[in-house]
C-alpha cells in the first residue's frame, strides 16, 4: 500500500496536486452519473444494456486518463509538435468529415470506423490553442514574426471547416479562447476592435443565414417562447434544490434529451443538487486557479500563452455549458469537460488538460524564480 | 483578484530573468473567469432555491381549469352552453406497480369503461409512466385513488363539458381532449372563444336556447312523427342575421360526440346542401315582379305542358282555369314558375340567385358550411327547372339567409351565430325592390292562407312561406319519387316581416300522423305552425314596430 502511494507520489511530483485531483474527480463525478443517468439515455436511444452509456463511459474516461497520464509528462518542445501534428491530423479529418461524415442531430460532425465514431473537432480544439501559442510566442521573441496574424490565419483555417458541418458553438468557443490569447501576448486593441467587428459579422451572418441559430436566439430573448430543452433544463436544476433528488432519482432528466451529454450539468442538479451544481464550478473554478496563477509566472512564452490558452479552453467551455443550462446565455450544444458522455470529448478534454499539465509542470528553469507558486 | 506584482516578490537579488511575460494579464484574464464563475454559482443557487423562474412554467403546456384556454360559450341571455370543468389523466408508473393484474382489474372495476386487459399490458409496460385514461372526473379520480394502488398517479387536464347535453350540440360543435375545436361554433370561432378566455369573459352566441329547444323538440317530433332519415331546421332574426335556432336531427351530445351515429354528428342545417325545389320558387316570382317580367293580374293556364327544348313541364295536379299568380303559388305551379323563369333569362336569373347568396357557401361562420351545389349548364332548360328550384342545392341556412330579403324589404342579411349588439350595423345587400319583396310575401301569405301549406296557418300569428317536396335522385340518376326531400320556409309574422323559419326532413315516409302525405305542406309546415305558437310568445312579435326593418 505504501508503495503505492510511494510510486503515486512519485508520479505527482513536478505537478500541481489540486489540477491533478480535480481532473480525476471531475472524470470520477462523470462517470458516476452517466451510472445515474444511462438507464435513461439508454432507454431513450433503445440500447438493450441498462448500462451501455455506462460502461462506454467507463472504458472512455479510462482511455482519458491513461491520455492524459501519457502526455501530462512530455516537456514543452514535445507539447509543441504534437500540438502541431495534432492540428495537421485534426484538420485533415475535419475536412474528410465535411466529404464522408456522418450525420447526427442535423450536423455532420463525425466519422465512422469500425463501428466507433470520432468528432475529430474535439481534437483540434487542443491542437489550435498550442499551435496558435506557438505562432504569438514567436511574435514575441522573434522580431518581425507576424505571430497575431498567423495565429488569426490558423483560427480561419480551422473555422472554415467547423462552420460547413455546421458548429457555431466551437467555432466560437475557440474564438472566445484565441481573443483571450491574442490579449494575452499583448496584441494592439486595433487588432481586437478587427477581431470584434468580424465576430459581430461573423455573428450576424450566422443568425440570418443559420435557422437554428436564429431560433436560438430568438427563443432566449423572448422568455415566453422558452426552447423545450431549456425549460426542462431550468425544472431539472430547480426540482434539484439544495439537497437534490438522490442519485438515480432524477424525474426531469427523464423528458431532457442530451441528459448525459450537453444537459449533464442540469441532470446532475437535479439528481446531486448543490453538490454538483456549486461542486463542479468549484472544481473549475480550482483548475482555472491553479492553472492560470502557475501559468502567470511561467518564464517562457510559448508555455506560459498555450498552458494558460489550455486551461482557458477548458474553463470557458465549461463556463458555455453551465450558462447555458442555467439559460444563462442562448441554447448552444456544449459538453461538460471530463464529464459529458462522448468518447472524443472526453479524451480530447483529457488531453487539453494533461498537455496543461504538462505546461505547467515544476521543472528547472521554468519558473519565474524556480518556484511555481510565490 | 488584484494582480500579482511579479516585480515586488522576494528573492530579487537571483540573477534576473525575463520576467515572464502575460504574468498581468493572465491574472487579470482569471478575474474575468472567476467572476464568470461567481456569476454561474449564484445562478444555480438561485434556481434551486426560487424554483424555476416563471417562464419555465409558462412553456408547460397542460392547461388547467383554474386558467381554461376556452371561455364559457353563452347564449343570447347568458345561459351556459358550454364550460370547463377540470379533468384528469389517470396514469400510472410501472415499475411501482406490485402486480399489475390485480391492480388493472381493480382499476377497472372502480372505472367503468376502462379496459382490464389493456390497462394491465400498459402496466407492464417499461415505460417511465404511462397514461391510462383521461378525462376522469373528481369524483371518478377519487374512486380510483381510494383503492390505494401505489404508483397510480393522476395529471390535470380541462375537460369540456356541454351542460344541456344535445341542446344545440350540432352548433356548439365541440373538442377534443387538447381542447382545440373540432366542430361547430368551437372550431369555427376558437379564436374567438380563446380570446374571450384570455379576456376572462365568456362567448355570447345568437342561439336563444328557449327557442332553440323548442326547435329541436318540434323537429325532433316530426321526425319522428315521419319516420324520416334525417331533418333540419333553422330561425334567424332576419333583420340582424342572427341565428336563434339551428337543429339537425338526429342529435348529437357534443360532451361524447363519438358516441353516436356518424350520421347524426352531420349537422344537416348548415353543414349539407339539398335540392329544396318549391322552396326556391318565392324567388322566380319576386324576380319576376322585380322586373316586370311578371304582373300580378295576368292568368296562367297551368293544364298545359310547357315543352323546353323537347323537355316538357308540367303540374302533377293542375289548377283547373285561368290561375292568378297568386294561385299559380299557393298551387306550386311548376309550368308557372318556368314560364316567369324563362321570361327572365338564363343571365338575370343567375345574377339574382347570385345575390341571393344561394351560389355561395352560406355566410354562417361554421366551417363544415359547404359550397351549394349549382347547375353546370346555363341553357333554357336548366333555366326553366330552376325556376321552380330543381337544380341548385344549397344549405338550410343558405337558404334561410336568401329568405331574409322579405325580412329586409328586399335586401338580405347574411346568417351569423355571433350575439348582435344593439347598435352594430348591419350589412345588408339589396336584392329585390321593397315594392317585389312585400308582393312576393303577399303571395307567401296567400300560400298559408289558402295553398299548399295551410296546416302551418296560426291565429293572430300570420306566418307567410312556401312549401317544397323535392324528389331525390335514385340510384339510377332519375328523381325517385319514394325518396322526398320536404320542406317548408316561412317569415313571420308578415305584417311585420321579422323571423325566418326553414324546416326540412329528409325522406319522411306516408304515416297516419300526417294524413298519407309526405310532402312538405304535410310534415313540415304543420311543425313550423307549432313551433312559432310555441316561441312567438317570447320574441315579441306583438311589439315590432310595423315599420321597424333594417338598415337596406
Amino acid at each position: 500500500m505504501n508503495a503505492a502511494l510511494d510510486r503515486l507520489h512519485a508520479f505527482a511530483r513536478g505537478h500541481d496536486r489540486t489540477l491533478l485531483v480535480s481532473g480525476v474527480l471531475l472524470l470520477l463525478f462523470g462517470f458516476l452519473f452517466a451510472l445515474t443517468a444511462s438507464p435513461a439515455a439508454a432507454a431513450r436511444m433503445g440500447y438493450d444494456s441498462t448500462f451501455a452509456f455506462a460502461l462506454r463511459q467507463g472504458a472512455f474516461a479510462l482511455a482519458a486518463a491513461l491520455a492524459a497520464a501519457a502526455v501530462c509528462w512530455w516537456p514543452a518542445i514535445a507539447v509543441r509538435r504534437a500540438g502541431v501534428l495534432m492540428l495537421a491530423g485534426a484538420l485533415a479529418l475535419l475536412a474528410l468529415v465535411l466529404l464522408v461524415g456522418h450525420e447526427a442531430k442535423g450536423a455532420q460532425r463525425w466519422l465512422r470506423f469500425a463501428g466507433h465514431s470520432l468528432q475529430p473537432s474535439e481534437f483540434a480544439k487542443p491542437a489550435l490553442v498550442i499551435a496558435m501559442a506557438w505562432m504569438l510566442s514567436a511574435g514575441i521573441t522573434q522580431r518581425g514574426f507576424p505571430g497575431a496574424a498567423a495565429a488569426c490565419l490558423l483560427y480561419g483555417i480551422t473555422a472554415a471547416l467547423l462552420v460547413p458541418q455546421p458548429d457555431y458553438g466551437q467555432t466560437a468557443l475557440l474564438g472566445l479562447v484565441l481573443a483571450a490569447m491574442l490579449y494575452l501576448a499583448g496584441a494592439s486593441w486595433r487588432l481586437f476592435a478587427g477581431g470584434a467587428a468580424a465576430a459581430a459579422i461573423g455573428g450576424a451572418l450566422a443568425y440570418r443565414m443559420a435557422p437554428h441559430v436564429r431560433a436560438r436566439i430568438d427563443d432566449f430573448l423572448d422568455p415566453g417562447q422558452q426552447a423545450f430543452q431549456i425549460s426542462r433544463a431550468l425544472d431539472a436544476i430547480a426540482s434539484g434544490g439544495v439537497f437534490g433528488r438522490g442519485p438515480g432519482e432524477g424525474v426531469v432528466k427523464v423528458s431532457l434529451p442530451d441528459a448525459h451529454a450537453d444537459f449533464v450539468y442540469a441532470a446532475a442538479a437535479e439528481e446531486f443538487g448543490w453538490m454538483a451544481s456549486i461542486g463542479f464550478i468549484a472544481l473549475y473554478v480550482l483548475i482555472a486557479w491553479y492553472g492560470l496563477r502557475r501559468a502567470a509566472r511561467l518564464v517562457d512564452p510559448f508555455a506560459q500563452l498555450a498552458a494558460s490558452g489550455l486551461i482557458l479552453l477548458f474553463t470557458v467551455q465549461a463556463a458555455i455549458h453551465m450558462a447555458v443550462n442555467a439559460s444563462l446565455t442562448p441554447a448552444k450544444g456544449m459538453t461538460l469537460p471530463l464529464v459529458s458522455y462522448g468518447g472524443s470529448a472526453l479524451i480530447g478534454s483529457a488531453l487539453t488538460l494533461g498537455l496543461a499539465l504538462a505546461l505547467l509542470r515544476e521543472r528547472p528553469g521554468a519558473y519565474l524564480h524556480g518556484k511555481a507558486v510565490p | 483578484m488584484a494582480a500579482i506584482d511579479v516585480h515586488s516578490l522576494p528573492g530579487g537579488d537571483a540573477p534576473v530573468i525575463e520576467a515572464a511575460p502575460a504574468a498581468r494579464r493572465i491574472n487579470r484574464m482569471l478575474a474575468v473567469m472567476l467572476a464568470v464563475f461567481v456569476v454561474l454559482g449564484a445562478r444555480a443557487v438561485q434556481l434551486s432555491f426560487a424554483g424555476a423562474p416563471e417562464s419555465a412554467r409558462a412553456a408547460a403546456p397542460a392547461p388547467t381549469p383554474n386558467h381554461p384556454v376556452r371561455a364559457d360559450i353563452v347564449d343570447r341571455n347568458g345561459l351556459l352552453l358550454a364550460t370547463t370543468l377540470p379533468g384528469f389523466i389517470l396514469a400510472a408508473e410501472p415499475a411501482k406497480i406490485w402486480d399489475p393484474a390485480a391492480a388493472a382489474r381493480r382499476l377497472a372495476a372502480a372505472l367503468p369503461g376502462l379496459d382490464a386487459a389493456e390497462t394491465e399490458r400498459r402496466l407492464r409496460s417499461d415505460r417511465k409512466l404511462v397514461y391510462l385514461k383521461r378525462g376522469l372526473t373528481a369524483s371518478q379520480r377519487r374512486a380510483a385513488h381510494d383503492l390505494g394502488i401505489a404508483g397510480v398517479t393522476f395529471e390535470s387536464e380541462a375537460r369540456r363539458v356541454y351542460p344541456n347535453g344535445s341542446l344545440a350540440g350540432h352548433a356548439l360543435g365541440f373538442v377534443d381532449r387538447d381542447q382545440a375545436g373540432l366542430a361547430g361554433v368551437e372550431r369555427a370561432l376558437d379564436e374567438d372563444i380563446r380570446r374571450a378566455a384570455a379576456a376572462g369573459r365568456p362567448f355570447a352566441l345568437s342561439i336563444d336556447l328557449r327557442v332553440q329547444y323548442a326547435l329541436e323538440s318540434e323537429l325532433a317530433d316530426a321526425a319522428w312523427g315521419a319516420k324520416a332519415k334525417g331533418g333540419a331546421a333553422v330561425i334567424l332574426d332576419g333583420r340582424t342575421g342572427e341565428t336563434l335556432a339551428l337543429a339537425s336531427w338526429p342529435q348529437v351530445d357534443p360532451n361524447t360526440p363519438a358516441a353516436g351515429a356518424e350520421s347524426a354528428r352531420l349537422n344537416r342545417a348548415a353543414g349539407a346542401v339539398y335540392e329544396m325545389g318549391s322552396t326556391l320558387k318565392p324567388f322566380t316570382a319576386a324576380m319576376g315582379l322585380d322586373t316586370d317580367a311578371l304582373r300580378l293580374a295576368e292568368r296562367f293556364d297551368l293544364t298545359r305542358t310547357l315543352t323546353v327544348d323537347g323537355v316538357a313541364i308540367r303540374d302533377p295536379h293542375p289548377f283547373a282555369g285561368p290561375a292568378t299568380a297568386r294561385e299559380a303559388m299557393a298551387h306550386s305551379s311548376n309550368v308557372a314558375m318556368a314560364d316567369i323563369a324563362l321570361r327572365l333569362g338564363a343571365e338575370k336569373q343567375r345574377a339574382y340567385l347570385t345575390k341571393l347568396g344561394l351560389f355561395d357557401r352560406a355566410g354562417i361562420e361554421l366551417a363544415e358550411s359547404p359550397e351549394p351545389l349549382r347547375p353546370r349548364a346555363a341553357d333554357r332548360v336548366t333555366t326553366a327547372i330552376l325556376g321552380y328550384g330543381h337544380g341548385l342545392a344549397p344549405s338550410l341556412v343558405g337558404l334561410a339567409g336568401a329568405y331574409t330579403v322579405f325580412v329586409n324589404d328586399g335586401a338580405r342579411v347574411v346568417p351569423t351565430l355571433r350575439r348582435h349588439t344593439e347598435g352594430d350595423p348591419v350589412r345588408a345587400m339589396p336584392v329585390f325592390s321593397p315594392l317585389a319583396a312585400a308582393e312576393t310575401l303577399q303571395l307567401m301569405r296567400d300560400v298559408v292562407i289558402e295553398g299548399t301549406a295551410m296546416r302551418a296557418d296560426l291565429q293572430g300569428l300570420d306566418i307567410a312561406g312556401k312549401t317544397g317536396t323535392a324528389e331525390k335522385p335514385g340510384a339510377d340518376g332519375k328523381y325517385d319519387p319514394d325518396r322526398l326531400f320536404s320542406s317548408f320556409a316561412a317569415v313571420f309574422p308578415a305584417r311585420s316581416p321579422r323571423y325566418v323559419i326553414v324546416m326540412a326532413l329528409d325522406e319522411p315516409r306516408r304515416t297516419a300522423e300526417n294524413g298519407n302525405l309526405a310532402t312538405g305542406g304535410a310534415v313540415a309546415a304543420p311543425a313550423v305552425g307549432r313551433t312559432v305558437a310555441r316561441i312567438a310568445p317570447f320574441l315579441a312579435t306583438q311589439n315590432a314596430a310595423p315599420s321597424g326593418s333594417a338598415t337596406p
